[in-house]
């Protein structure tokens, strides 16, 4: 039932101490981390991406960089540093990508009538130039800011903990609240200018 | 008390009650005698609020992002990500020797379109499809008056070849001349029409390690497995590997008033004369299958082929194979005569359907145009053997005592015969 492909992978110089019982095959020790720290990466996932689907997905890639990280941390503590920092960013970097698609379909809505009549009744082109405007002004502003800056913003909105903010983006516990502060004035800053 | 202003980051920790409860309290009592500090709380404050305000407009799901509603699902998702592995080291060259791919990897490797959760609906929307073409299938010749829920078994096999181009002549709504405001309407309705239940899950159908595990998982549905006594020339040496299958069980309910509707919008005096019962709200219909066991020897590589071997239904004594339960309140023979006058329906399928005899006992089998068919006997048994017409293989089903078997695969039709011929218990 092991898997050799993951065992030949895994050879021990890489991921020794993380499997205490040196009678577990190779095989079984990836599938060891993967079924401990999946439920963790899920659900950071899922609370920046806000979907079961995308969640899944992203974890799907977040496993396939560990599997081929040549220099995985090999313990426990380390592994848990890496996992998170390494879901976070490519959770972001997901929302980025999905932000610019918004954007783009919200801007074909405005200079196209709907092709589907389900939207028939609601559809006003002032109302959705409107609305798009003003996503168009977040992402630009967003987009503006520090990779950090946007990242903590984003991590807070979605309800992380300072520590958590923490541990994800590789910031001391106690710094959280001044590059919080920060990346939020210049936010208004930048957001306000956006809107002139 | 603190002679001294406290930090922009402290300030904004306070904000969200990231400070201690202790450095709270003590910066609570600092801004009643600092207006310094709480003038910059409220600056901090009107930043909080305005990017916050800000950023709900790009996400909106916010609060539903907090926790998930669903489990996490570990063991599925080393299933893919396995199976993504695996197909990945198949398709780049690697330096080092190959081993071998497991039986396992092998499996994920196979089913993994169907781990992805985009499928998942698609499943679910195919096996209403399922129920309600077993419905067509086994509608029923005689009332059965005295049976509360009217169940069907499965006694004889018939081969019903699907005319392709024909379904292209079947009525579609776009061409009803519909306008939008009713195709809109038609869509909610269809929504409406009715409520699909099954207990089917990713977990139904697994490989097991050996016959063992196969057999004891039979044993507790109080079947003997049986394998091949006999094996083909082409087929000796290779793998073989088991699956078993648990009882599944799935009800589609209907919505009378809805379906009513939607006809009554198609417009079509054939259909609105369809002998619904009166005085009743919903239709349910039910589809149970018995537990079984899958027996493959070969891989996705090599030729191969399946034996399918089911068990009877839990608790419902012997001879109970997979049965489709109708509501009691359909006149079912009625409304199988008036699906079968409809328009449109291909003419030369809705010709076999009516050929079929004894069809309340009988399992429809749809098989493409280019297929050969013919009735065979399997040790006794009556059985329906189908060939691709390209001697590339077929698929052989016989019922014994009510219980399914099948075999299938890159068989020639006397290889498919003798395996079905020779299974006997296995050891």
């Amino acid at each position: 039932m092991s898997s050799e492909l993951i065992a030949r992978k895994l050879t021990p110089q890489k991921s020794v101490g993380l499997v205490s019982t040196e009678r577990q095959s190779q095989g079984t020790r990836f599938e060891t981390i993967f079924l401990r720290h999946y439920g963790r990466v899920y659900r950071l996932l899922y609370r920046i991406l806000g979907s079961a689907e995308a969640a899944e997905d992203a974890a799907q890639e977040v496993f396939l960089r560990l599997y081929r990280q040549e220099a995985a941390p090999t313990d426990e503590d380390g592994l848990n540093r890496w996992l998170a920092r390494v879901a976070t960013n490519h959770a972001l970097n997901l929302l980025r990508a999905q932000r610019r698609q918004q954007d783009h379909l919200q801007y074909n809505a405005t200079l196209d009538r709907p092709a589907t009549a389900t939207r028939e009744d609601s559809y006003d082109p002032a109302q959705v130039a409107l609305a798009h405007e003003a996503l168009q002004q977040v992402n630009a502003t967003l987009d503006g800011l520090s990779d950090r800056a946007r990242a903590i913003l984003i991590l807070r909105h979605r309800g992380f903990s300072y520590a958590e903010i923490a541990t994800a983006l590789e910031i001391a516990p106690g710094s959280v609240g001044t590059l919080l502060a920060r990346a939020e004035r210049d936010f208004r800053q930048r957001y306000t200018t956006n809107e002139q | 008390m603190k002679n001294y202003h406290y930090d922009e980051g402290q300030l904004r920790a306070f904000l969200d009650h990231e400070l201690s409860t202790v450095a709270q309290d003590a910066l609570t009592a600092h801004l009643a005698t600092c207006p310094a500090c709480t003038a910059a709380l409220a600056t901090l404050q009107t930043n909080t609020a305005a990017v916050t305000t800000a950023i709900a407009q790009v996400f909106p799901t916010q609060g539903a992002a907090e926790t998930p509603r669903t489990d996490p699902q570990a063991q599925m998702a080393l299933a893919r990500f396995q199976a993504t592995v695996r197909q990945e080291s198949a398709t780049t060259s690697h330096p080092v020797t190959q081993p071998a791919p497991s039986v396992k990897e092998q499996m994920i490797a196979m089913f993994k379109p169907f781990t992805t959760r985009r499928l998942r609906p698609a499943l679910a929307a195919a096996s209403v499809v399922a129920v309600l073409a077993l419905l067509l299938a086994f509608t029923p010749l005689a009332s059965l008056a005295n049976q509360l829920v009217k169940t069907f078994r499965v006694q004889q096999f018939a081969a019903v070849t699907v005319h392709v181009p024909g379904i292209k002549e079947m009525p579609q709504p776009q061409k009803m001349d519909l306008s939008t405001q009713e195709q809109d309407q038609i869509k909610q309705m269809l929504g409406g029409l009715g409520t699909h239940t099954t207990n089917v899950t990713q977990g139904t159908a697994i490989e097991v390690p050996d016959s063992a595990a196969a057999k004891a998982f039979l044993a507790q549905y109080g079947a003997t497995l049986q394998t091949p006594g006999k094996l083909p020339a082409s087929a000796t040496g290779l793998p073989i590997r088991y699956g078993t299958i648990q009882p599944t069980s799935s009800t589609y309910t209907m919505n009378v008033a809805v379906a009513k509707q939607y006809l009554t919008m198609a417009n079509s005096p054939e259909l609105n004369a369809l002998p619904w019962p009166a005085g009743v709200d919903t239709l349910t219909f039910g589809l149970d299958t018995p537990a079984a066991v899958v027996t493959i020897y070969g891989d996705e590589q090599q030729k191969g082929f399946g034996v399918l071997q089911m068990a009877n239904l839990p608790n419902a004594g012997p001879g109970a194979g997979p049965a489709l339960k109708l509501p009691d309140e359909l006149d079912v023979n009625a409304f199988r005569a008036a699906l079968l006058a409809l328009p449109g329906l291909p003419q030369d399928t809705v010709a076999q359907l009516k050929n079929v005899s004894d069809w309340e006992r009988t399992l429809i089998i749809p098989v493409p145009e280019n297929a050969t068919s013919k009735n065979v006997s399997i040790k006794g048994n009556a059985g329906l053997l189908i060939l691709d017409g390209q001697g590339q293989g077929g698929f052989l089903v016989w019922q014994d005592n009510g219980i399914l078997y099948a075999v299938g695969g890159t068989l020639s039709e006397a290889d498919l015969l003798l395996v079905a011929n020779n299974l006997t218990n296995a050891r």
